[in-house]
């Protein structure tokens, strides 16, 4: 394993998804993706990862991605990893017309291309 | 027995029916009165007459001379006072009175109780040859001439400062106190005072019959017909009673036998009224074939008037009918305003004399003297006081008041005959007909009218109904789509995910695709794109989106959504007509929403006219609104789909082509505009959209103008 590559951390409940995105994302040999399925283990999971960027599904059961957020934000190891919300609601439309950012948050709208999304990590993730 | 007594005799029943007639004919009037005063003591002159001609001794033909001559000067006296009361019909002070019959009273003293006045009656086998006069008697014609000379003075200076009907009045009255003056003076003042003959006296009674019936005719003449008729009623009545009376006389005078003189009176009376009608009619028919004409066309219009439902052309026709037939000045309609208790002018044919806004209040003294009349009446008839309050600044001669049993409709007033003739009885039945039939189709008209307002509310109503409850079922529909769109899109979009994620890795991942295996991933792709698109539109018509409202000018950016499709258009072949107004309209609304609106519709009428055409944009202002018209030559669209067009997920496009939502993302982007579509179409012809969005208000100022 490289050490160049960044570390991603998924979490999002749809374990298909999150394994397809690790497998494309790991064949670009960019990046070392972590996957959680579970929300409220991805607070102990990033303790662990200390990943570069973070992907977060809005929408899932139980803790959302906002809550997650919330106490990812809280801890001072985390606070500054770069976040990206995944969502299946939030139109394109919104997205693009304020730079792909909600209220300093940056989204992305389901379904992704890898190309749009390795766009987005690139443009979010700490150099 | 002698013609002379006949004629008297025919002369005194003559003179007293007028007088009685004539009075009955209005008891409170003043005028009347003194008319009847004067007429009575014209009779009572005749009584003398007769009874100076039957007398046999020469004591009581002298007591009847006397009497004669007092009554005699009685006339001009009552005459005097008739000519100071007409026509203000206002009473004479007692005093005044008393003295103008003083000199009636000395004469009284001077002809009874003493021989001053007539010494002698000079008479050859009954009849009178000549009086022998006394000193004093020349003071008689001097009462006479006095009195009636100052009369005619009175009258006259009151023709001269009158005008109107009251003119014209005066002019008949002077007209016959000349001709009876002249006429009787002569024979029964003149003659006997200075030639000392009194053999045409007897002639004196009749020769005031044109005097006092043209007199009669001038105060109460719209109760008698017109002049000519009334004297030609007057002439028929004294030949034929001439004939009654005197035929059977003649005959008993001849054979000497009193039963077959009565036989023959009782016989001739008895036919005599019957004769006299018929006569009277015939010579109706030759004297007043004109009036008979407007009366028959009026009576027949007035059959024909239920057939008219339309109040205001009924009225129209009423006012219109009676003007043009009678050639009346002016004719005005009044109808009862129920709202607000007033009988206010509905219609009118004039001339400018009449305001356009009179009306009149349900406790006017005018509208409870019509109540108790109910007949046509004459403006004459109205009492002073009441006459007085009516104020109006035009001449009425005749009201018409219109009542369906005791219901009270309204009334028709008319101006003088434009030929300056007065109305006749015949006339005012005429209208009380007619009065009674425009009645009964005002309410007729009115009932139809309320029943036709009815059911135009009701229809109204029923339409207002169908339409909030589309509306209704539309919106809710609409919600429940939203609703449905943001579950949906989650749901949808995951598993879209997958299978693009999935896809993209195997064709990352496999190495040596062939062509077909790259042809399937790119189907793959493209499929999960079209079906993102779907989600997109879904979301879009959940109405999440925020507008974002700013001042637009609508012409501007209906033009540059043409842009969007300027190649699509020309490349089909369809040209463009605008009609935009010179300044542009302001609205508040969101750009981009409005742009999405414009293209669907742009799109829908190019997609429409796949064979080339015309698109025509109209905008315009309307009330507060401005209205947007989008006109294609296309296909258009058949009547039983075109109430669901706006249905989401209705679409008459081929799979793939369209998700159906194009129409109802319209409708929901106007309506979170307070605005509307509409559309009408024609298979074969096209299709209009019609939309309705409001304006916007630029100032205060102009929002208080409209």
């Amino acid at each position: 394993m490289n050490k160049n590559k960044k570390k991603i951390l998924i979490v999002d409940d749809e374990k298909d998804f999150v394994e397809m995105v690790k497998w494309n994302l790991e064949k670009t040999g960019g990046y070392k993706v972590t996957v959680e399925t579970e929300s409220k283990y991805a607070l102990d999971v990033a303790k662990v990862v200390e990943p570069d960027l973070i992907l977060l599904d809005v929408m899932m059961p139980g803790m959302d991605g906002a809550d997650v957020e919330y106490q990812i934000k809280k801890e001072e190891k985390l606070k500054d990893i770069p976040i990206i919300f995944l969502t299946a609601i939030v139109k394109e439309e919104e997205i693009e017309s304020e730079d792909g950012a909600i209220a300093g948050h940056v989204f992305l709208a389901k379904p992704v291309t890898l190309k749009q999304l390795v766009d987005c990590i690139e443009k979010n993730i700490k150099k | 027995m002698n013609y002379r007594a006949i004629f008297l005799i025919i002369s005194l029943v003559f003179i007293f029916t007028f007088g009685f007639f004539v009075y009955i004919r209005n008891r409170r009037s003043l005028i009347n009165f003194w008319y009847t005063v004067f007429v009575s003591f014209l009779a009572l002159w005749t009584f003398g007459l007769l009874m100076m001609y039957l007398s046999a001794t020469a004591g009581s033909k002298l007591f009847w001379a006397n009497f004669l001559y007092l009554v005699g000067s009685l006339i001009p006296s009552s005459f005097f006072c008739f000519s100071l009361i007409f026509p203000s019909d206002k009473a004479l002070p007692i005093r005044k009175v008393g003295l103008i019959f003083l000199p009636n009273f000395i004469l009284f003293i001077l002809y009874f109780f003493t021989s001053l006045m007539i010494r002698k009656v000079v008479y050859e086998n009954g009849i009178i040859k000549y009086f022998v006069y006394g000193p004093l008697h020349l003071l008689f014609d001097i009462q006479v001439v006095f009195f009636f000379g100052w009369a005619f003075w009175n009258l006259y200076r009151k023709y001269k400062v009158s005008a109107g009907r009251t003119k014209m009045q005066l002019r008949y009255i002077l007209v016959a106190t000349i001709l009876g003056v002249v006429l009787a003076g002569t024979t029964n003042v003149a003659i006997p005072a200075f030639l000392y003959n009194c053999s045409l006296a007897w002639l004196g009674p009749s020769f005031t019959f044109p005097m006092f019936s043209i007199i009669a005719y001038a105060i109460v003449r719209y109760r008698l017909m017109d002049i000519n008729v009334a004297v030609t009623r007057a002439g028929i009545f004294l030949i034929i009673y001439a004939l009654i009376l005197g035929f059977p006389l003649y005959v008993g005078y001849k054979t000497n036998s009193w039963i077959i003189s009565t036989s023959l009176a009782i016989a001739f009376a008895t036919v005599g009224p019957f004769v006299y009608r018929s006569l009277n009619r015939k010579a109706e028919e030759v004297l007043l074939v004109k009036q008979r004409r407007y009366q028959t066309i009026l009576l027949k219009g007035a059959k024909g008037l239920m057939k008219e439902h339309r109040l205001d052309r009924l009225l129209k026709w009423i006012v219109r009918a009676v003007r043009k037939t009678v050639g009346i000045r002016y004719v005005a309609l009044f109808l009862d305003d129920k709202k607000n208790q007033l009988f206010t002018l509905k219609t009118k044919e004039d001339n400018g004399e009449i305001p356009d806004d009179l009306v009149f209040s349900y406790q006017h003294p005018f509208i409870a003297y019509m109540r108790e009349r109910k007949g046509p009446f004459l403006y004459e008839e109205i009492p002073e006081p009441i006459r007085h309050s009516l104020n109006i600044p035009f001449e009425v001669d005749i009201i018409i008041p219109s009542f369906i049993e005791d219901k009270y409709l309204g009334f028709i007033i008319l101006g003088e005959k434009l030929n300056r003739e007065f109305y006749s009885i015949d006339d005012l039945n005429v209208f009380k007909i007619l009065a009674h039939q425009a009645g009964l189709a005002i309410e007729n008209a009115q009932l139809y009218s309320e029943l036709q307002n009815e059911t135009k509310a009701l229809k109204e109503a029923i339409k207002k109904l169908n339409e909030t409850q589309n509306q209704l079922i539309q919106s809710e529909k609409m919600a429940a789509v939203g609703r449905l769109a943001s579950g949906i899109a989650h749901e949808l979009r995951n598993p879209l995910s997958i299978v693009l994620q999935g896809i993209e890795f195997l064709e990352n991942n496999l190495v040596g695709l062939d062509n077909k295996s790259k042809k399937a991933i790119k189907s793959i792709k493209n499929s999960v794109d079209r079906a993102d698109n779907i989600i997109i539109e879904l979301l879009k018509f959940s109405g999440s989106s925020k507008l974002e409202f700013a001042s637009l000018e609508l012409c501007q950016l209906m033009k540059d959504t043409l842009s969007l499709v300027e190649n699509r258009m020309h490349l089909g072949r369809i040209s463009l007509v605008k009609n935009f107004p010179e300044k542009d309209m302001q609205i508040h609304a969101d750009r981009n929403m409005l742009e999405q609106v414009f293209f669907n519709l742009y799109s829908n009428a190019i997609d429409a006219m796949s064979e080339g055409g015309q698109l025509e944009l109209n905008v315009f202002p309307h009330r507060h609104d401005v209205v947007i018209e989008i006109i294609d030559t296309g296909k258009g669209i058949p009547t039983d789909i075109l109430p669901d067009i706006f249905d989401p997920f209705f679409t008459t496009k081929d799979v793939g082509k369209g998700v159906g939502l194009g129409l109802s993302i319209v409708c929901l982007i106007l309506e979170r505009h307070n605005g509307t579509i509409n559309v009408e179409s024609k298979v074969n012809e096209g299709t209009r959209f019609i939309i309705k969005l409001p304006r916007k208000v630029e100032n205060k100022k102009e929002e208080a103008i409209t």
